[in-house]
């Protein structure tokens, strides 16, 4: 492992260089808006530029072997890196979306973008959590900042209305799973390394004790929140209909990919505590691929329809999590990273729609194909790459973390994928009909378009405003995605490091011995 | 005291922020009820790694972390009342029903 000495004082190369980004970056945001009257656009390009940057640095410090630092004991490798990437990424593609949603409705500018920014940085923090107290503390760092950014963009009833929601809800399913982890501490007599805890209960011979069977329990139905996992789901459907349409993407999906990337440090602590722990996510699992897409069907708002997919998503992202393989957590990787690209782009389209319909009622989009062809195709698009439409990204995914269910011989979830595939392909077909052939809809207002056209290098349509224009990488990755599929997923598979396997096959031999004698 | 009783210190506040958490129904009080549940966090470490014989105090320094997560929820909560308040006039959780499901 590569190990840095107390007397290594640059940044690059070390476990936090990555977060030595945002960190300034958020800090002259605040300095501009605070020294400057009235609004300054100079936020959209410092948080568009830090993730920018920040995305490079763990890129540029590829490697096979782990950093470890001896000053705080964070131990991060290059699956955590993939993780954080997303989170950047995630960042990146947001930045053009909410841009002319302030210039329309003269909210504060340097909100959205901060809040965007800190919440970038706190889902960058699990991935160099390693003991129990920074794993307890990291998922609260990027919920607190998105919990106040799904309402400061709005005066609306409806963005205050769901940020209470999601904020009372998030807080204290927050205060549930932060009560799980001192269960973990004090049994094996004030251990908070990993190893140390496992060591410490299987010395003091506490595996079956009460206080560790609860702990699990906790720090689970704690953690299905952020991630939204039925039935703990109940946040996302109204942070999708009352935020407004451009910001809504980013507080569900970068709560998600932040959860994601924690699950994997807890499941791997919790794993050998208790041979029955993988019946709880299962059943989530199975809830919530099966209800994401029951649920959305009897949805009349196109926002609050869109919720429920993501849902159905993060089901498909817990089987790789519960398989505990190296091909699991590569399922989780690749269906990650679809997620991000295929949610943000739906939203960026159904945006689009909306702005020009100004209703988020899906009848009253009834025969739009009529009005503008080209508009109607874009939610067409939207939904589809995760239903099942090769060469789309969703057959590739879905049947990916299905064969990992199997091999890790979780047999009740592999047919959930194929049956929840057709129930979201024709709730979708339901919905391109209503666009393609019905009457009875809103007549399409003229576009609004910003003074200043965007430069478009050779197109024959010139992106007319941000949204457009931030929506086209998207729509390439969303629906080109399966096919590169077998690089994203063969480099995610061998750079998960077999460490921490290896410790755990080691712990799980010395229960084993325990519970024999 | 004993490790067996040391989380019983932890368990009231912790009831009483999940029944205050479940039960409110005013909007500006809501954010402050599930604050005994940090507390909660706070005592059980504490008690457990002095019964356990901890050599070190690792779960009082923690709960200066913890204190520090519990008091920014309180500030962001105490943001949110009043921004809701602007705009929304229903104060009562049980009349919030904009958001139909």
């Amino acid at each position: 492992m590569t190990e840095l000495g107390f007397g290594s004082r640059l940044p690059y190369g070390s476990t936090i260089s990555p977060e030595c980004i945002p960190i300034p970056s958020s800090i002259i945001i605040l300095m501009i808006d605070s020294t400057h009257e009235g609004d300054t656009y100079w936020s959209y390009p410092i948080s568009l530029t830090c993730p920018v940057i920040g995305i490079m640095v763990p890129l540029s410090q590829w490697r096979e072997e782990p950093i470890i630092s001896p000053a705080c004991g964070a131990q991060t490798n290059t699956c955590d890196d993939i993780f954080q990437s997303s989170i950047l990424l995630r960042s990146i593609l947001r930045a053009p979306l909410s841009a002319e949603h302030f210039q329309c409705t003269e909210m504060a500018v340097t909100e959205s973008p901060f809040f965007a920014l800190a919440a970038t940085l706190g889902g960058m923090f699990p991935r160099c959590a390693s003991d129990l107290v920074t794993i307890s503390v990291a998922p609260e760092r990027s919920s607190l900042c998105l919990h106040p950014s799904s309402g400061c963009t709005s005066r609306d009833v409806r963005p205050s209305e769901a940020t209470v929601k999601y904020s009372l809800l998030g807080g204290t399913s927050s205060s549930i799973l932060v009560h799980g982890f001192p269960w973990l501490y004090g049994p094996p007599g004030g251990e908070v390394q990993p190893w140390g805890i496992l060591n410490g209960i299987v010395e003091s011979k506490m595996q079956n004790s009460a206080g560790i069977s609860i702990a699990p329990v906790r720090i689970m139905a704690g953690i299905v929140f952020k991630p939204s996992l039925v039935p703990y789901h109940q946040w996302t459907p109204d942070v999708y209909e009352g935020s407004p349409t451009p910001v809504v993407a980013f507080p569900p999906v970068t709560s998600k990919v932040a959860a994601s990337g924690l699950a994997t440090r807890i499941f791997n602590l919790l794993s050998p505590l208790s041979g029955e722990w993988h019946l709880l996510p299962e059943i989530l699992a199975i809830l919530s691929t099966i209800l994401g897409n029951l649920i959305a069907i009897a949805q009349k708002s196109m926002k609050r329809m869109l919720a429920y997919p993501p849902i159905s998503q993060i089901g498909y992202i817990t089987i790789g999590l519960i398989a505990g393989n190296p091909s699991g957590y590569a399922s989780m990787l690749t269906y990650t990273l679809f997620h991000i690209f295929v949610n943000l782009g739906a939203l960026a389209r159904i945006a689009l729609f909306s702005s020009r319909t100004g209703t988020d009622s899906i009848r009253d989009c009834a025969g739009s194909c009529g009005q503008d062809p080209l508009l109607a195709l874009r939610p067409t698009l939207s939904p589809s790459p995760l239903g099942g439409f090769p060469p789309l990204s969703g057959p590739f995914g879905k049947p990916y973390s299905s064969w990992c269910g199997r091999q890790a011989g979780l047999y009740p979830l592999v047919p959930i994928g194929p049956l929840t595939s057709v129930i979201s392909i024709y709730h979708h077909s339901k919905i391109i009909k209503l666009l393609m052939g019905e009457r009875g809809g809103r007549k399409l207002a003229t576009p609004r378009t910003i003074n200043k056209r965007i430069p478009s290098l050779s197109s024959p349509h010139t992106p007319e405003s941000l949204i457009e224009l931030g929506t086209m990488p998207r729509v390439v990755a969303s629906t080109t995605l399966g096919l590169t599929m077998n690089p994203v997923t063969t480099t995610a598979r061998d750079n998960i490091p077999n460490q921490i396997f290896a410790h755990t096959a080691t712990i799980l031999m010395d229960f084993g011995e325990m519970s024999s004698e | 005291m004993t490790l067996e009783r040391a989380p019983i210190s932890g368990a009231f506040p912790f009831r009483t922020g999940i029944y205050g958490s479940m039960t409110s129904r005013n909007m500006a009080r809501a954010p402050m009820r599930p604050e005994p549940i940090p507390n909660a966090v706070n005592a059980n470490p504490a008690t457990s790694g002095h019964c356990a014989g901890a050599r070190q105090m690792k779960g009082e320094i923690s709960a200066i972390s913890i204190m520090a997560i519990g008091s920014a929820e309180a500030a962001i909560g105490s943001a949110i009342v009043p921004a809701t308040y602007r705009s929304a006039r229903p104060i009562r959780t049980d009349q919030s029903n904009s958001l139909k499901r």
